[in-house]
């Protein structure tokens, strides 16, 4: 089936976020039962059955929404258009901008753990007590202001950071090729 | 290949390296839940079978992920314009150092944690602490410490230092997988090109 490039994109990225759901559910599927089991003993996993059944649902959820990317993207960017297929390769131009872009949303990531981090890291700086509380509090108050440096540096496009990943990128480019390629131009019998 | 299969192709690896880390990162609970001796003592063989079935689906995982992720990608991405075996060099570089940089981004936060935690335990009065407690412990015990260590953060040092490894660009990992791809897209570039 012919694509355009958006549409294979987001058919792409549909199925990186059901199989990451996936993948988190079989965590439950395995350990909760595991947990009931040793933990509470039979009974308990008999009377957590009905909560269990959550997996399944979940699970047809998933494979509906692989079964219907093809129409949910249809719905999202609407038929492919034949100028689509005929694009010319995005040059080492693009390269700068698309680091900046995986910052970006390697800040968001960065934010939304700024926000837990910075929760607990108050937590202990209200609850002041023995020794050992001390070292958690300093500790959790470090990783807080870690991941609010980073994130802030990540949301600002961290533009030495995406200069050396860009030069790095061009090297492995200009980079010697172990195996020699084979395609159209140079078949290989 | 396309360049939205080499994109897949990538996005493919990517997926595989996490979920195999977070399962990975997991099999401390299951050791702990399956052969702990808890209140309800589990059965043996279900921890055998539990622990077998979570190194299978690993496995699984890699292979179909990592090495064998052609005809998912083909089926993901669809056809389009083959490219130059130049240009699938090139797009499987920026396509993998992106995604890859990425899956280091998002592991990172957590990695802070670790990374802060191995300093403290390389701090000076930390070290110096240590070293009085190896004059007076026994070998037993110091068997029994180290062990515990281990067996309490060696899957998060063990994420930390993948996640530090994606963000530096994962440079050998990369050129392992482009000679690895091109010659497993051999076949299919020539099957395409016909």
């Amino acid at each position: 089936m012919n694509r355009s490039d958006m549409q294979s994109l987001a058919r792409i990225v549909i199925f990186a976020i059901a199989v990451y759901i996936a993948a988190s559910q079989f965590i439950v599927v395995l350990l909760l039962p595991l947990t009931l089991l040793t933990e509470f003993g039979l009974p308990e996993l008999r009377d957590n059955i009905p909560f269990l059944l959550i997996i399944p649902v979940w699970l047809i959820v998933i494979s509906l929404l692989l079964r219907y990317s093809d129409r949910i993207v249809a719905w999202l960017f609407g038929p492919p258009s034949p100028d689509d297929s005929s694009r010319p390769e995005p040059g080492a131009a693009c390269l700068p901008a698309a680091f900046r872009i995986a910052c970006l949303l390697g800040g968001f990531a960065f934010l939304y753990r700024m926000v837990n981090a910075i929760t607990s890291s108050l937590g202990y700086l209200i609850a002041k007590g023995s020794r050992q509380g001390v070292i958690h509090q300093w500790s959790h108050t470090v990783t807080a202001l870690v991941i609010l440096a980073i994130g802030i540096y990540l949301l600002c496009g961290a533009p030495h950071f995406v200069r050396w990943h860009v030069k790095k990128t061009l090297e492995m480019f200009s980079e010697k090729q172990d195996n020699a390629p084979t395609g159209p131009e140079t078949p290989r019998v | 290949m396309t360049r939205m299969q080499i994109i897949a192709k990538a996005v493919l690896s990517a997926l595989g390296l996490h979920v195999a880390l977070t399962l990975a990162a997991n099999t401390k609970n299951l050791l702990h839940m399956a052969f702990y001796r808890a209140p309800y003592d589990p059965p043996f063989l279900l921890g055998v079978v539990c622990l077998g079935g979570y190194t299978a689906l690993i496995a699984i995982i890699l292979i179909c992920f990592l090495f064998y992720n052609n005809r998912p990608a083909r089926w993901l991405a669809g056809n389009g314009q083959i490219l130059s075996p130049a240009q699938h060099r090139r797009t499987l570089i920026t396509s993998c150092r992106l995604i890859l940089l990425l899956l280091g981004l998002f592991l990172l936060p957590d990695a802070v944690k670790t990374i802060e935690g191995l300093i403290f335990l390389l701090w000076p009065p930390t070290i110096r602490a240590t070293f009085n407690w190896l004059l007076t412990a026994s070998l037993g015990e110091v068997a029994e410490s180290c062990l515990a260590l281990l067996y309490s953060h060696l899957a998060d040092w063990l994420k930390a230092a993948a996640a530090v490894y994606l963000i530096l660009g994962a440079p050998q990992f990369i050129r392992w997988h482009i000679n690895y791809s091109m010659r497993r897209c051999a076949p299919f570039v020539r099957e395409e090109s016909l």
